[in-house]
């Protein structure tokens, strides 16, 4: 229970340039009473204060947001500026300042100190008829749980993809352990089991069988290597055969031309040359160049030119004997590179033959071609009398590496396989983990979150029928139940009895003033279990016309539930509430004078 | 003399989530770790589906 110390208290509000407050109003609290009941006829501003209040200490606009297509910059009073408006509310926990920026409320400090709860006249109604996603809305604020519905949502998620994931994890694992046991069954199910049969072919060490297969492959690389290089051998061979029969042919047309003409083929270049000078026009045609005796220049010329023509076959023959000559000669050079690199890799086709197994007589044939003082030119011979015989022995080799591949292809299946039910298993154990504790978290909020709201629903329903039956003693209705939808997250029910009839919506038999204080009810009975020493209520204009009885009860209400809030703010045009309670010790009344354009708000007299 | 300012009211997604982050801890589905920060975006509906793996996954195993 909260004491009167601890409960928050309200010094004065001051409102200008707000609205109706066309002159600087203010209302000063009276310390000792916690119910201010402003009374007004209709146009004395009383909207103005409840609006000056919701505006300052919540983020809505009072009035205004009963009116559709209300202009939210009409806070302004008419024929003021924006920087005079102020709202100030004084309490002992601080000093709370609305000021007007731009067409919104800048506040300060940003979080007010009281939490305002406030009930109109046009909302009173709405809570108790209204359809429950409605009425739901209007009470939002008490118990929104949407975050944690947001959350839960969030939750769900996982466990929903978790069990897709699990089930997806369940397949691939089975694949895999078909595929494993396909290949066991294969094999003659050896062993207890394919699991076993699995483990223990992994067990085994295959790096014998590795190294053999490395071993077989070299040297089947370099036999075909040796293979490539023999053949390369015998066609450099032939070549080199061809061109030099072609060599000795122009080399002896050659020698025929030479022999005939008697000519030094050297002389052909001189000749050319001769020619080329007596050609020229600035030489001297007079005389002989080399002997300078007087000369027939035209014979010359012609002498000349006949010696050159019986020399062109002759330099045509001395050109293909040249090229015959390099041609051949490149080959020889060719051949005797072919010739070493065959020998180099019969070199290491022996080396690498080494290791394998052999038949004595492919031992022999390996030994021939390893036999000392070969020249190169012979072993290679020797190498190609024993390729035949070798390449059987090789062929044969070939066959067991392939053996030897498939077995180590199996076993890497299998190891891949193997690892993969492993790693599945273990995802799937990982999963199932994952997803039990998703579904147990998912199961707690859910029931949490379900208990939570249908305990304060249940407690709110009782604090609400109690309000009502003290209002409306013996009078055959109550049994007030507030409820949520199993499936409308976001509908709140209602329901009451009316003499016989339980269970029933009360809009259905409740009259509009029993309507009025249910809803009353539950506007208290909401404020009260979510409210704190600060809170204060602000009920505007909620109650018409009513007789004594009843009035007198409603006040006894407010009075009793004062004790739960820092203050209870009360407006009415109703004059007998103003008769009544005018001179009451706990109540301060605050009467308003008629509104007028130059005064503005105004207190009769003076909040007493 | 004014009062200290008020603290802020607990809304009702605080007060669930504090229900709810208690119960998940006696279970042992999540840790005692940033207990604080789990329970405000639990309560601002925060927790995605990412988070709740994480939280989960990241639990104490019970006894140890």
């Amino acid at each position: 229970m909260t004491t009167n110390d601890a409960m928050t208290q309200l010094r004065s509000l001051d409102i200008n340039a707000f609205r109706g407050a066309t002159r600087p109003f203010r209302l000063a609290f009276d310390p000792g009473k916690r119910i201010t009941m402003i009374f007004g006829d209709n146009g004395t501003g009383k909207t103005t204060i409840a609006d000056a209040l919701v505006c300052l200490c919540t983020d809505q606009y009072g009035s205004l947001d009963d009116k559709s297509g209300a202009d939210k910059g009409f806070l302004l009073s008419e024929g003021h500026e924006p920087e005079e408006l102020y709202i100030q509310l004084e309490t002992d926990a601080g000093t709370f300042t609305a000021t007007l920026a731009g067409k919104k409320l800048r506040k300060d400090p940003a979080d007010p100190p009281v939490t305002l709860r406030h009930l109109r006249r046009g909302s009173v109604i709405e809570l108790a008829t209204a359809a429950p996603a409605q009425r739901y809305e209007q009470l939002a604020a008490y118990f929104d749980l949407s975050g944690i519905v947001k959350s839960e949502e969030g939750l769900r998620n996982l466990a929903r993809s978790t069990r897709n994931e699990q089930e997806q994890i369940a397949r691939a694992l089975a694949g895999v352990e078909q595929l494993l046991e396909a290949t066991w069954k294969n094999e003659g199910s050896p062993g207890a089991g394919w699991e076993q049969w699995a483990a223990a072919e992994l067990a085994k060490d295959l790096g014998a069988e590795q190294a053999k297969l490395n071993a077989l492959r070299a040297a089947l690389q370099t036999w075909e290597r040796a293979g490539i290089a023999l053949e390369k051998l015998n066609d450099t061979r032939a070549q080199g055969v061809s061109a030099a029969e072609a060599r000795k042919a122009a080399e002896q047309r050659l020698a025929e031309l030479q022999s005939a003409s008697a000519q030094d083929p050297a002389l052909l270049p001189l000749l050319e040359k001769a020619l080329y000078y007596l050609n020229a026009s600035s030489r001297d045609p007079q005389n002989c160049p080399l002997c300078r005796q007087p000369a027939d220049h035209d014979r010359l010329l012609a002498e000349l030119q006949t010696r050159l023509d019986g020399m062109h076959a002759l330099r045509e023959a001395a050109a293909a004997a040249d090229t015959a000559r390099t041609e051949h000669e490149r080959l020889q050079t060719l051949w005797q590179g072919s010739l070493d690199s065959l020998n180099a890799d019969i070199s290491r086709l022996l080396e690498a033959a080494t290791p394998l197994d052999k038949a004595p007589v492919f031992t022999e044939n390996l030994n021939i071609l390893q036999t000392p003082d070969l020249t190169p030119r012979r072993r290679a011979e020797l190498f190609g009398e024993l390729q035949p015989t070798l390449s059987g022995f090789l062929q044969g080799k070939s066959l067991e590496a392939e053996l030897i591949s498939k077995a180590l292809d199996r076993y890497s299946l299998i190891h891949q396989n193997w690892q993969a039910v492993l790693r599945y298993r273990a995802e799937a154990d990982e999963t199932a983990t994952l997803l039990h504790a998703a579904e147990a978290a998912l199961k707690i909020a859910e029931n949490t979150r379900k208990s939570y709201i249908e305990t304060e629903l249940a407690a709110i329903s009782g604090e609400v029928d109690a309000l009502f039956q003290a209002l409306h003693p013996g009078e055959h209705i109550g049994g007030v139940q507030l409820f949520l939808k199993e499936k409308g997250k976001n509908s709140l029910e209602l329901s009451a009895r009316f003499h016989r009839h339980t269970g029933i919506a009360p809009q259905s038999l409740y009259s509009e003033s029993h309507l009025d204080t249910l809803a009353l009810c539950i506007f208290l009975a909401l404020a009260k279990r979510y409210g704190d020493a600060s809170t204060v209520l602000l009920l505007d204009d909620v109650l018409g016309a009513c007789d004594e009885a009843h009035l007198e009860r409603f006040m006894a209400v407010l009075r009793e539930q004062s004790a739960h809030f820092a203050h209870i703010i009360l407006t009415t045009h109703y004059r007998p509430w103003r008769e009544r309670y005018g001179g009451a010790v706990d109540v301060q009344l605050v009467e308003l004078l008629p509104w007028t354009l130059q005064v503005g708000v105004e207190i009769s007299n003076n909040g007493k | 003399m004014n009062k200290e300012p008020k603290p802020a009211p607990e809304s009702p997604n605080t007060l669930l989530a504090q229900h709810i982050a208690r119960q998940l801890l006696e279970q042992g589905l999540i840790g005692a770790d940033n207990m604080a920060f789990f329970v405000r975006r639990l309560s601002e509906g925060q927790l995605r589906e990412a988070d709740w793996r994480a939280v989960l996954i990241a639990r104490p195993l019970k006894g140890s």
